[in-house]
């Protein structure tokens, strides 16, 4: 946390010349608005009373035009309620600031969804996976808020994945070709890696993505991506555990995303390196890409160290607590789910343990010895 | 300009930056001169925390591995002595740093949490039959001594977790049979009343011991008393056993409301109170629906989510209204 006050940075930026007088006295100004900061536990308090609210709200939509017609359903008379209420509910937070409004528009999008859903009776997996995802696109766009943008974020990727694996839920025979690692289940074992490396641009280019204007979106979205990407990730973690409707199951090998985030932590060690003006070849920089590949060995069969790792790197590169934060709990996760899972022995996963912690203390001491051998080369 | 004198937090900057006062230029350099984003010295020790806790980590988890492979075939003189071990190493580390040093209290807290792992493997290994609230139970008084001379939140909550423990364990054992019955649905009360004394002592103290100045203590103790109190009160709704319990959920309640809101100022409280309020008003007005018949379904539906809707308006508009009066701009 700064200890600096605003004052006190304006102060220097002006001496520097990156801002000029009347630039310090605009900030004020800025400053001095209505704050929109709200502490966590507020939007807490706030999003589940939203939540509660619409799951009345749903119900109540339901029970009512199920049992109006003598007990006969007619489900698609919901589609025009819905698209009602998700048309006010952008509206309304459009026009209002005020927290009930906020959270009548809360309860109104999520009731309205679910409405939508229900009253395009889409035929099978793919059609509600397309429409969810329509919707979360639209929303995004249209409902002015950061918290429900990055909700839609993250329901939007679960919807790309629903869109994948439907074609194993409708015929399940095609698990049967995935454990032959067959293309048609590319898509879903490579989703979380693309989800990785594009998050882990929108993070590197926080400070574009935070300019004035549309790409003001793109902050939520980076955050719905990243909760998205461990969202995904985690059936990894924990590997012959879930049931498939073929009988079998065949959590297939996660190598095309293991693969791809592997690809992009080594491409943001190499930004990172070049931000500090190392060279990207020196003898530093070897070395780190050697941590690199030495961690990437044991993890390409757990894809979730390698993103959490990511996460927490770039959350640290930008002092962003909440992103260090949610790559810390993941990375916890992942850490004890690829031990538990170890096909090994107690005896063997100890020495396993053992070992790896080990090099991560001996790479400790590597590393920092030649960080203090660069410090005496540059004291010359 | 007293918005200036306010600390340079990443999102202050950001509100700058949407402004158009700085530029991506400025904006970097702003959130490098308040410190947000890390300096080479800061990496450095990102990097040397994130490895040597990494590595620690793992090679405790190794060890733990190591003795839960070789566990049953261990003498049992072996097993109480690997314990005791790890017991008098902590005692001894927590001495040598000194109770206010942080690897001191972390040491002392090791140490207090392994006299329950010594109290478990001897009822495993001599079968003594005792109830587990005497496991609880012995467990706390043996630590008390430290917890009383560790000068540490976190062993005081240790402390609490543990009387909470062995008071729900003995409440529910056969040696709490007659008392249970006289009491009947009374006693969810007793660890209610356990954790708003406890609260109590630590709101009362917290001015005078600057180690429990920190409010995370206090709302975790708070949270305690309300997972303990909303529940009792739900409950009371749709089983209508004694007056107490809504009389009671309502005193403190209210007490809480007048506490945090004039004596000590904590916004996350009266949230806290502000939620569970909103469950419980929810569960009422839901029970007469469903249960009485007050409304037909639909309706009945659609006025709890509007009342849902309306309490959490209405509470979050109060917090914040409260929360500009104290200057906190919220």
């Amino acid at each position: 946390m700064s200890s600096r006050s605003v004052n006190a940075v304006l102060a220097v930026l002006v001496e520097e010349g990156r801002l000029d007088a009347s630039g310090a006295a605009r900030a004020a100004e800025a400053l001095s608005g209505p704050a929109t900061a709200t502490p966590w536990y507020l939007r807490i308090l706030a999003g589940f009373g939203g939540w509660l609210a619409a799951l009345f709200l749903t119900g109540f939509f339901l029970v009512t035009l199920f049992l109006s017609e003598s007990g006969m359903p007619s489900v698609s008379d919901l589609l025009p309620f819905g698209i009602l209420l998700l048309g006010g509910a952008i509206l309304l937070r459009r026009e209002q600031r005020g927290t009930f409004f906020n959270q009548l528009a809360l309860a109104a999008s999520l009731t309205g969804q679910v409405l939508v859903v229900l009253g395009v009776q889409p035929i099978d997996v793919e059609g509600s996976a397309l429409l969810v995802l329509l919707m979360q696109v639209l929303l995004i766009v249209f409902y002015v808020d950061q918290a429900h943008r990055v909700l839609s974020t993250l329901i939007a990727v679960f919807a790309i994945q629903m869109l994948f694996l439907a074609s194993i839920w409708w015929w399940p025979e095609n698990l049967v070709l995935a454990s032959d690692g067959a293309l048609v289940l590319l898509p879903v074992f490579a989703l979380p890696g693309v989800l990785g490396i594009v998050s882990m641009r929108l993070w590197l280019r926080e400070t574009a993505c935070a300019s004035p204007g549309p790409a003001r979106l793109l902050r939520p979205i980076a955050y719905g991506l990243v909760i998205g990407l461990f969202g995904l990730l985690l059936p990894s973690a924990y590997p012959f555990q879930y049931g498939w409707p073929g009988g079998m199951f065949f959590w297939g090998p996660m190598w095309p995303s293991a693969i791809l985030l592997g690809a992009g932590l080594l491409y943001l060690v190499h930004t990172l390196l070049k931000e500090r003006g190392l060279p990207p070849f020196g003898a530093f920089a070897l070395s780190a890409y050697g941590a690199v590949l030495l961690l990437l060995l044991p993890a390409l069969r757990a894809p979730g160290l390698i993103a959490a790792l990511t996460v927490l790197l770039l959350g640290f590169r930008r002092g962003n607590r909440l992103l260090m934060g949610i790559a810390l709990v993941f990375l916890a996760v992942f850490l004890s789910a690829y031990y538990y899972s170890l096909s090994l022995p107690l005896l063997l996963k100890s020495v396993a343990l053992v070992g790896s912690g080990a090099v991560l203390l001996g790479l400790r001491w590597v590393i920092f010895k030649q960080l203090s051998k660069r410090e005496a080369l540059d004291a010359h | 300009m007293q918005a200036l004198q306010q600390p340079a937090t990443a999102r202050r900057l950001r509100e700058l930056y949407h402004a158009g006062i700085l530029d991506a230029d400025a904006f970097e350099r702003a959130l490098a001169l308040a410190g947000i984003t890390p300096d080479v010295a800061a990496w450095r020790r990102f990097l040397d925390w994130l490895l040597a806790g990494l590595g620690a980590v793992l090679v405790l988890a190794g060890i733990v591995y190591f003795f839960a492979y070789n566990w049953a075939a261990l003498h049992r003189f072996a097993k109480f002595g690997l314990v005791e071990a790890a017991l008098l190493g902590a005692v001894a580390l927590a001495w040598r740093l000194g109770p206010d040093s942080r690897g001191g209290r972390a040491a002392l807290l090791g140490a207090a949490v392994l006299p329950g792992v010594l109290l478990a493997l001897y009822g495993q290994t001599y079968q003594t039959g005792a109830d587990s609230y005497e496991l609880f139970l012995t467990w706390g008084m043996l630590i008390t001594p430290w917890v009383i001379i560790g000068h540490s939140a976190a062993l005081w909550l240790l402390w609490l977790v543990l009387a909470n423990l062995a008071v729900v364990r003995w409440l529910v054992s056969d040696d709490a049979f007659t008392f249970s019955l006289l009491l009947g649905w009374a006693t969810v009360g007793i660890p209610v009343a356990l954790n708003i004394a406890a609260l109590a002592a630590c709101e009362l103290f917290a001015a005078r011991r600057p180690w429990l100045s920190g409010r995370w203590m206090p709302r975790v103790v708070a949270l305690m008393v309300l997972g303990n109190l909303t529940p009792w009160m739900v409950t009371w709704i749709f089983h209508r056993y004694t007056l107490l319990v809504p009389f009671v959920w309502f005193g403190v309640t209210a007490f809480g409301v007048w506490v945090y809101r004039t004596w000590r100022r904590d916004l996350f409280m009266l949230a806290a109170l502000a939620l569970q309020a909103i469950v419980v008003v929810t569960a009422f007005v839901g029970h007469g629906v469903f249960e009485y018949g007050w409304l037909d379904i639909g309706s009945g539906l659609l006025s709890l989510g509007l009342l849902v809707m309306l309490m959490t308006g209405a509470a979050v508009s109060w917090l914040r209204r409260t929360a500009r009066r104290w200057g906190e701009g919220v």
